[in-house]
């Protein structure tokens, strides 16, 4: 009898005290941040988790902190880097290939920026690899090419060997097929589906683990240099001081909270760092100077 | 301790209900873990199946076109997404098969042996050692047949981790444990109470009936129950108030009874000391009595002896009587010088002698209550013969005699004496009365291991079988008023069974009577006997 009553008692001190809670809440205006990622932009590992990673955004995290999260994923970068610019979006995912293209648009209304990446390595090589008959090159002209769809820096490894070493493109020298990732691009050169395959270095590493086998068949023909392959979080820098200090806060929370880590680990985030807008200019250095090389053979083409 | 322990009925029933439960529990038992150890395996082979059939769907168009990248990367995809499954083989008929491990994977030449045995016309399963890592235990085999469009492209072998099979058998022996363990708990408390429900009153009756025992009959026991125990307790009851009714009703008797007893042992008491003075009179009649037959005895025994002694005497005084006449007639014819008298005065020493010893012998024999002794059986018999020799001739009685030397009987030999006088008289008188050619009387003695043996053997006919019952009675006789007695075999068997410890006894011969005194020996008489005996 006793215990029941002091149960009743516990549970309307409960009720009382979540009714507070909740008028104080909605007394706030609430604050909006609205997401955009391009989708080719969004690594394959994560694509896989997204919806769960957001459902975690929106229950957990941005309950927590009183925003109200919209997300907006588009194929068509074009049109989510002028919302970004339009403020129309307070957020924008992309990877460094296409922030080096749209650079001199974006730059300008950047504010609050982090690094992001899918694993500890701040680099990434890509391999060429060829059949075992063969180690030249020059040999592969005109031959099958296998690559990860979207994978930017695959292709632009592809495309600045081509022009290396056929003075083409590659889209012009090579019959390419995309795969949905890299180790299917390794397998089918194992497997003779394909020539050559350019994927990354550690994904080469993977397979050759996975399959000792491996090399007998398919031989590592060129390496690139070194190249970063961060994704980059921006914040408009419009945004009132408020509520970059509630995002400031949130991404704090991100690596220091058990719910943070959880959504880390759910998104494949393996390192995040801020970064000054300006100083992204030094980490894309090699796709800017893709970007330049392309335009010069356009140009020399013409 | 233990057998004292089974020795309590509560024990012996709680045990027995008990073990039967549990050895109940564990056919049970055997049989629902034997049939869930087939559905957990029925639940992998439907979990294996599901696993097949979705690769066959995801990869039927990779097969057909041969796309073996897509077979590895999907594959791969599978056992990254199931960490149950340890390989994952896709063989295709007539050409490579692809072994796919959790990150790893190769093409094999050939299936072993042992997996090409399990591809046989449909799904099959089996539990073997992992044929692809030989540093690998046991796995859960299992084997799905490709078909497509009718044509068998080939197999696909999926080996799951033992240790999922194990861990569901382990959860499933574990659950079985505690349910057993809490259905066990719960059944050893019920048969503890349905035990003590039953024993209890049994051990209440137990208690009761100690008492009653000891004689608290006032016991009564109380029971709610309205099965065999209630009633048992009620009958037990029943008894009880039974019991001490009768009880109580045995103790009025009794004290009914003492109270008789006391006035009868008052009466008793009255009588006693009335009856005493008169046994005491009774008894000084016997005496009295016994006095005068004894008198009787002597005075029979005296009168027969003076008979004797007449015959003893009738010749030498006969003798004397001549010699007399001799004395007269010599001195008339004038024979009588000196050589005559000294001759005759001799011959008259000579009889008076020979009637003078008579005398001396019979004086002997009515000489009472001399010492117990030793004495010769055949001497004794001998010096009675020589007192009535006379008397026996005179009857022209011979005599037989045909006795063991050196047979001694320890007692009075003048009562033995007595004895023999008293039948050789009594064979003599039948022998008058009853004449025969030739009269005799065969004396005998002899022994065995135990007795010494006389025997009197007449031939005057017997005793009449009516009265040979009556001969040792007092007063019996069959002679005539003033020649019979009837106190000399009473006399003669009185003193063998009482002084001598023997037995006297008559049973008719062809012949005659025959009476036989056995004397029992003493125990040197009898072991003398025996060394004796074994020395011949
Ligand atoms: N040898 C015997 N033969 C036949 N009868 C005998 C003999 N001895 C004893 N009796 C019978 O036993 C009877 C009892 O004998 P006993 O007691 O000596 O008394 P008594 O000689 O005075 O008659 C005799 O009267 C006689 O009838
Ligand atoms: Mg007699």
């Amino acid at each position: 009898m006793l215990s029941s009553l002091k149960f009743l008692l516990f549970f309307s001190l409960i009720f009382a005290f979540a009714n507070v809670s909740l008028a104080a809440e909605e007394e706030e205006k609430k604050m909006s941040v609205r997401l955009g990622y391009i989708l080719k932009d969004i690594p394959y590992v994560v694509k896989r988790d997204l919806q769960l990673g957001f459902d975690f955004v929106t229950d957990r995290f941005a309950k927590k902190y009183n925003v109200e999260v919209t997300l907006h994923i588009d194929e068509d970068e074009k049109k989510l880097i002028t919302m970004f610019e339009e403020e129309k979006l307070e957020y924008l995912g992309l990877r460094m290939c296409t922030l080096a293209k749209y650079y001199d648009l974006l730059s300008s209304s950047m504010g609050y920026t982090y690094l992001s990446s899918t694993n500890e390595n701040l680099q990434e090589r890509y391999v060429m690899l060829a059949t075992s008959e063969s180690a030249e090159a020059k040999s592969y002209l005109g031959k099958k090419v296998v690559m990860q769809e979207d994978e930017c820096n695959a292709i632009m490894y592809a495309d600045m060997t081509s022009i290396k070493y056929f003075n083409v493109r590659y889209f012009e020298t090579l019959d390419v097929e995309y795969v949905q990732n890299p180790n299917r691009a390794i397998l089918k050169r194992f497997f003779k589906q394909a020539d050559i395959a350019f994927v990354p270095e550690k994904s080469w590493e993977l397979a050759k683990s996975m399959n000792p086998a491996m090399e007998n068949n398919v031989k590592l023909v060129e390496t690139s240099p070194a190249i970063f392959t961060y994704g980059i979080e921006t914040y408009h820098k419009n945004l009132p001081a408020s509520e970059v200090a509630v995002i400031k806060q949130s991404d704090k929370d991100l690596q220091d909270t058990e719910d943070g880590k959880q959504l880390l680990t759910i998104m494949k985030i393996g390192m995040r760092s801020q970064v000054q807008p300006q100083e992204l200019r030094a980490y894309i250095k090699p796709y800017l100077e893709y970007q330049k090389e392309i335009k010069h053979f356009a140009e020399q083409a013409q | 301790m233990i057998r004292f322990f089974f020795k309590k009925l509560f024990y012996q029933v709680y045990f027995s209900i008990t073990i039967i439960m549990v050895v109940m529990m564990t056919f049970i038992g055997y049989f629902v873990l034997k049939e869930q150890e087939k559905s957990i395996l029925e639940v992998m082979r439907t979990q294996a199946l599901t696993i097949a059939k979705s690769i066959e769907l995801v990869s039927a168009d990779a097969m057909v076109g041969n796309d073996q990248s897509f077979l590895v990367e999907h594959n791969l995809n599978v056992l990254e997404k199931s960490p149950i499954i340890e390989f994952i083989v896709v063989s295709q008929n007539d050409g490579e098969s692809l072994l796919i491990e959790q990150e790893h994977w190769q093409v094999l030449d050939h299936l072993s042996a042992e997996a090409k045995a399990l591809e046989k016309d449909g799904e099959e399963d089996s539990i073997i050692k992992n044929p692809y890592d030989s540093s690998k235990d046991e796995s859960y085999y299992y084997v799905y047949p490709l078909n497509f469009d009718g044509i068998a492209w080939g197999w696909i072998h999926i080996g799951f981790k033992l240790d999922v099979l194990d861990n569901a058998y382990k959860t499933m022996y574990l659950k079985m444990f505690l349910l057993f363990t809490f259905v066990f708990i719960i059944i050893s408390i019920a048969i503890f109470f349905v035990t003590k429900q039953i024993v209890n009153p049994i051990i209440a009756l137990s208690h009761a009936t100690k008492e009653m025992t000891r004689g608290e009959l006032e016991v009564q026991l109380i029971s709610e129950r309205a099965d065999e125990i209630g009633e048992l307790t009620q009958n037990f009851n029943i008894m009880a108030q039974g019991l001490s009714k009768i009880q109580n009703e045995l103790k009025n008797t009794n004290a009914m009874l003492e109270e008789k007893v006391a006035l009868r042992t008052r009466e008793l008491e009255e009588i006693n000391k009335t009856l005493d003075h008169r046994v005491q009179v009774e008894i000084a009649h016997r005496r009295e009595q016994e006095q005068i037959l004894i008198q009787q005895s002597r005075f029979a025994a005296m009168g027969e002896m003076i008979g004797n002694i007449a015959h003893q005497w009738r010749q030498p005084l006969n003798a004397l009587a001549l010699l007399l006449q001799n004395i007269s007639i010599a001195y008339e014819t004038g024979r009588m010088d000196a050589a005559f008298i000294s001759r005759v005065n001799e011959k008259g020493l000579l009889l008076t002698n020979t009637m003078s010893t008579t005398i001396d012998d019979f004086r002997n024999f009515f000489k009472p209550n001399r010492e117990k002794e030793f004495f010769s059986v055949d001497e004794q018999i001998d010096k009675t013969l020589a007192m009535l020799q006379a008397s026996l001739d005179t009857n022209l009685i011979e005599v037989k005699r045909d006795l063991k030397p050196d047979l001694k009987i320890y007692g009075f030999a003048n009562e033995f004496t007595q004895v023999i006088i008293n039948i050789l008289n009594n064979a003599k008188d039948a022998l008058i009365e009853n004449k025969q050619e030739r009269c005799t009387i065969c004396i005998k003695s002899y022994e065995d291991s135990s007795y010494v043996y006389v025997t009197i053997l007449d031939n005057a006919g017997g005793i009449d079988d009516a009265v040979i019952d009556k001969i040792f009675d007092p007063y019996f006789t069959t002679k005539d008023q003033g020649k019979g007695t009837g106190i000399g075999l009473y006399m003669s068997k009185a003193i063998i069974e009482n002084n001598i410890h023997g037995k006297l006894y008559v049973k008719n011969e062809a012949q005659g009577a025959l009476f036989t005194i056995a004397i029992e020996k003493n125990d040197t008489q009898k072991s003398s006997f025996n060394t004796s005996k074994e020395k011949k």
